[in-house]
């Protein structure tokens, strides 16, 4: 039960253009647990990419730790970019038009070296089974392929190196409503069979609610709640996101329309949700509310929630 | 009655890319009233932009109205009448906000040479009517989104732009093609309250496109269901999404998440590309509900008494499904 399997620990990341730096992540700290599907959501530029291509390796932090540990509780260093693989949003980019579909899901294989070419035939035709797909496929190239088909093929390949995490970054943004129900069931029946764990981002949050145990909030780079998908459904508990939810859920009209300003706020003191809050407090605008534990498992970066319990 | 705004009567559209003709809409007719919002709904390839398009005289790839006649305000359209229309009687807001407008050019610029082409004010009134507009959209300093580019805005300011542009040229009917698509949750639907709100001021008609039911849904007046070319149900958006009577609709409704933990049923087998089915119904191959006469005959369009219409055999008397 609820043994961890990869642990990010104080991640910070920051983009500098020479002329303003942005913090993408700042102290962000997290566990997935082995067989669970964290969600992370946020809108555009909260950091949500930044932290699975930290966590892929694609890009490198500037302090913070990740640890990925086996059922023993052994840490995976050395194996470390074989436990992880991801899908990416766009079927129609990740896959390259001039490899056949059969390479393309072999090539993780061909780069580990530890198969001869008939476990990579055997291998291949297995995780294709998987997505349901039928076998004369294998044989085409990525253009004669529906955007579905490309993203069970993009999902066959995060398989095949039989990884422990997959990271699905945005995987049915770019599908049809009635082709992404597929790819969401197929994913969920995959996790099953294979005892996989996810770290499932996106900004639809009903998505994300569908797939995922437990959902972490990201804005502005730094967690402003972490909770188990029912108990945040149900109730949350940041302002942020409460907005977040009444705009993705709630059938009624927001009363009154924001005034957008131009000059984008990315470095202030204290909360940074302070400008759009609508339950601010007087001290919100200078002091910074730490991510705090509210109850089992619960966990909230806002002064409306008693600031008594234990930092997390 | 009223007489409506729009008439689109059984029109057909032919595109010839090579020289090789296909439709690409088929037989669609379609009333936008004075006032209202009409939803028009559906998946990638099902025609929703061609429907739009149709109404500019912006049909792309050689298009062409092979039958059927366009009517606005009770007068006959379907020439090339159409295209004084655009920018003056119809507007339209695109999908991609940050790709609307021209970047080396600043947007007071464009805002103006856009608002010159419509009125004949002299430049201070132009200038002065452009800055009601981006003040109206309630984004912040009016004079220096006059002096930026289109990089310099963030997705949801550019659509406030968009939708100021638009509303400027004083048009009958809006057309909004996904405007929200490209948008973070809480934009969107502070971008659609800002569209319902100038429509009631204004008293406009909204022509809303859109592939999400339930986000759509609700600031809808009547649902348009496109499926491969053709709209196979119109309806009270209530009756779309309470009581939906296409199969079509009714899996475009069971194939979206909700929040609670049920499983999705999604409609098996993926949208077709754009071929148009000749015989049967278009929605035959992926429908749980096909009968065997679905395969040969083409459904007629079926109209109930409260002005609902569905294409599907399954509303003929004869044909009706068990309750």
């Amino acid at each position: 039960m609820n043994s961890p399997l990869i642990t990010l620990t104080n991640i910070s990341k920051t983009y500098r253009d020479g002329k303003s730096d942005v913090k993408a992540l700042d102290n962000v700290s997290l566990v997935v647990n082995k067989g669970e599907t964290l969600g992370i959501i946020g809108e555009s530029g909260c950091g949500k990419t930044t932290l699975s291509r930290i966590a892929l390796g694609i890009l490198e932090q500037d302090s913070g730790h990740i640890q990925i540990m086996d059922e023993n509780g052994n840490n995976l260093e050395d194996k470390f970019y074989r436990s992880i693989s991801s899908v990416f949003q766009d079927p129609w980019s990740s896959l390259n038009p001039r490899m056949s579909i059969f390479n393309s899901i072999a090539e993780p294989l061909v780069i580990i070296q530890d198969y001869n070419s008939l476990e990579i035939n055997k291998r291949v035709n297995h995780v294709f089974n998987q997505v349901q797909l039928s076998q004369d496929l294998l044989k085409k190239y990525p253009h004669a392929l529906s955007g579905g088909q490309r993203q069970r093929v993009a999902i066959a390949r995060a398989l095949i190196s039989n990884p422990k995490l997959i990271i699905l970054d945005e995987p049915t943004s770019a599908l049809d409503v009635s082709v992404q129900a597929q790819i969401l069931n197929l994913l969920k029946d995959l996790q099953e069979q294979n005892d996989l764990t996810y770290i499932f981002i996106s900004h639809d949050l009903p998505v994300v609610m569908y797939l995922s145990h437990r959902i972490v909030v990201l804005y502005q780079g730094q967690i402003v709640e972490e909770s188990r998908a029912v108990d945040l459904f149900n109730q949350q508990l940041h302002p942020y996101s409460k907005q977040l939810f009444s705009s993705s859920f709630d059938e009624k009209q927001s009363d009154d329309i924001e005034k957008i300003n131009l000059n984008y706020l990315n470095q202030k003191n204290g909360c940074l949700y302070e400008p759009h809050c609508p339950v601010k407090l007087s001290h919100c605008a200078d002091e910074t509310p730490k991510l705090i534990h509210v109850d089992s498992g619960r966990k909230t970066a806002c002064f409306l929630q008693p600031q008594k319990q234990t930092e997390a | 009655m009223n007489v409506p705004l729009v008439k689109i009567k059984h029109v057909s559209v032919d595109l010839l890319p090579n020289g090789d003709p296909f439709t690409v809409l088929d037989n669609i007719t379609l009333n936008i009233i004075q006032g209202e919002v009409m939803g028009l709904i559906g998946e990638t390839g099902c025609g929703k932009s061609m429907t739009a398009w149709l109404l500019l005289d912006l049909l792309p790839g050689n298009g062409k109205i092979k039958s059927g006649s366009i009517w606005f305000r009770g007068q006959d359209v379907t020439g090339s009448k159409r295209a004084s229309l655009r920018g003056k009687n119809i507007a339209m807001i695109f999908q991609d906000p940050s790709r609307a407008l021209n970047p080396v050019h600043r947007i007071g610029k464009q805002f103006m040479a856009i608002l010159n082409k419509r009125y004949s004010f002299d430049n201070q009134q132009t200038r002065k009517l452009a800055l009601e507009w981006i003040e109206r959209v309630r984004l912040d300093s009016p004079e220096e989104v006059f002096q930026r580019y289109p990089h310099q805005f963030s997705g949801g300011q550019m659509q406030r732009l968009m939708i100021a542009i638009a509303m400027s040229l004083k048009p009958d009917l809006l057309i909004a093609d996904e405007p929200t698509t490209a948008l973070d949750a809480s934009l969107k639907s502070y971008t659609l309250d800002m569209i319902d709100e100038l429509r009631k001021e204004f008293n406009i008609s909204v022509l809303l496109i859109s592939h999400n039911l339930k986000l759509m849904g609700n600031r809808c007046d009547r649902i348009a269901v496109m499926y491969n070319g053709a709209i196979v149900e119109n309806a009270d958006a209530d009756h779309i999404l309470h009581k939906p009577k296409h199969p079509y609709t009714k899996g475009l409704i069971n194939a979206l998440p909700t929040g609670e933990n049920k499983r999705l049923i999604p409609i098996e087998g993926s949208p077709p590309s754009r071929n148009i089915q000749q015989s049967g119904c278009r929605f035959e191959p992926r429908c749980a509900d096909a009968i065997a006469i679905c395969k040969s005959i083409t459904p007629q369009l079926f109209k109930d008494s409260n002005g609902s219409q569905v294409l599907c055999h399954h509303f003929s008397e004869e044909n009706k499904l068990p309750q």
